[in-house]
């Protein structure tokens, strides 16, 4: 492909062209294959540098998750029987380890967690980039491991730089609530709401969680009808709703 | 055909919704792994094979307009299977390859249409895999450039001022040679 066609692909994807320039681009898109199939792979790689800073996040929580629930089977392929001699001592460990799974379950049974069943926090996908200011790589990496007090410095010190990044604040909120500074935390969830962006509703399904957590059903029930039908989050409103 | 209801796993995948995420874990992972032990590998080989099926999925089917028609089990399972057979082909006995050829005609015969959705995923996870490759061998100035005009959408003026870059023209120049650069890599390494 010639320099002058290749530029002009990557400046039609990037809303460079002028209304006359665009149209000539597109009438060429519906004859010439080979022009199209260069424009589709563009766009092609346009997806895969949008996708892949999510994925990475994704990725490592999987690993985790799989870690959770393969990991009790890993020896399974390679049973060996024990000597005599060491069989008291395995029967000792394995008491240890029935008691600590009993306590757990137990600790589980008892503790009044509607608000941990619910608040299953997207991963955060701040960037990969860490050359100026804050390291977001350890701010992402803090946050989705639940070190919450870490993900709250962190995304303050982001802010203060990128004070329009609405998905950071929203998250600072979550961080905030985590860490029980409720009135903090519903500050940043109002003004999300109140702002027009996207987040809209993400922040008020986390109002909502705000209220949960201080067992404040009533107020916790209006914001879940606020979640309209189509949301991304009107079915765990309706679902949260119905155990209220 | 009408979407399966299952595509809830779908979308909370691609949303990266933990909670859904770990039910798909909770629901499918025993099964994987039996049939994994069953077929010669171990439970790490279940656990990675389980990890790298989900990414499979998301990959293929996350930002498409796909409509998913069959139970998320049942394409995991499929895209498992499709996996462990080329893992196996590329590193086990001639022996345990017929075995397991074997077994797959059987499996597969039940359900082709799985087996084309399984071996798209898995078509689309190697291009996946070597655009990632081909990304990691431009230069690091290239990849910031990329990742902060292309990934994230920003504006050329703030790329320029967070990259210490002239102004955005230079951004444009430098992105459309990064692109170019990129595509070559791809093109000589990934196309079959």
């Amino acid at each position: 492909m010639k320099e002058e066609e290749d530029k002009l692909l990557d400046d039609y994807l990037a809303g460079l062209l002028s209304d006359e320039e665009r149209q000539a681009v597109e009438t060429r898109l519906q004859t010439d294959e080979a022009f199209a199939a260069e424009l589709a792979l563009r766009r092609e790689m346009q997806a895969f540098l949008r996708q892949r800073e999510r994925r990475t996040a994704l990725a490592a929580d999987l690993a985790r998750l799989g870690d959770a629930h393969f990991s009790t089977t890993r020896s399974e392929a390679g049973i060996r029987r024990l000597p005599l001699w060491r069989r008291p001592l395995m029967v000792a460990a394995a008491s240890v380890a029935v008691l600590a799974v009993v306590i757990t379950v137990l600790s589980l049974l008892l503790r009044p967690n509607l608000y941990e069943q619910y608040a299953q926090h997207p991963l955060l996908s701040l960037t990969e980039m860490s050359g100026q200011g804050p390291d977001l790589s350890r701010i992402e990496q803090d946050f989705n491991s639940g070190d919450y007090q870490a993900a709250e410095t962190g995304l303050e010190r982001y802010l203060t730089q990128h004070p329009e990044d609405q998905m950071a604040r929203l998250y600072l909120g979550i961080a905030l609530l985590e860490l029980d500074r409720y009135a903090e935390a519903a500050d940043l969830f109002t003004a999300i709401q109140g702002s027009g962006s996207d987040l809209a509703d993400t922040a008020v399904w986390y109002l909502a969680l705000t209220y949960v957590k201080q067992k404040d059903r009533e107020t916790a029930r209006r914001y879940l009808q606020q979640i309209p039908a189509g949301s991304e989050w009107y079915e765990k409103a309706q679902r949260l709703l119905a155990r209220l | 055909m009408s979407e399966h209801p299952d595509v809830r796993y779908l979308r909370a995948l691609c949303a990266g919704e933990r909670e859904l995420i770990e039910e798909i874990y909770r629901l499918h992972s025993g099964h994987i792994r039996q049939w994994v032990l069953r077929n010669n590998g171990d439970a790490e080989d279940a656990k990675d094979l389980f990890n790298e099926a989900i990414l499979a999925i998301y990959d293929q089917y996350c930002g498409s307009d796909f409509v998913l028609t069959r139970s998320f089990g049942a394409l995991l399972a499929a895209i498992c299977r499709n996996q462990w057979f080329s893992q196996l082909r590329k590193k086990n006995t001639e022996q345990q390859v017929r075995s397991a050829e074997a077994l797959r005609y059987t499996e597969e015969q039940e359900d082709a249409d799985l087996l084309v959705l399984a071996e798209e995923a898995q078509a689309q996870r190697r291009r996946r895999e070597c655009m990632e490759r081909t990304f990691q061998q431009l230069t690091e100035r290239c990849r910031e450039v990329l990742a902060l005009l292309d990934g994230r959408g920003m504006p050329g003026e703030e790329v320029a001022r967070q990259l210490g870059i002239s102004d955005r023209n230079a951004v444009y120049v430098r992105a459309h040679e990064c692109r170019r650069r990129w595509r070559q890599l791809f093109s000589n390494q990934c196309n079959p």
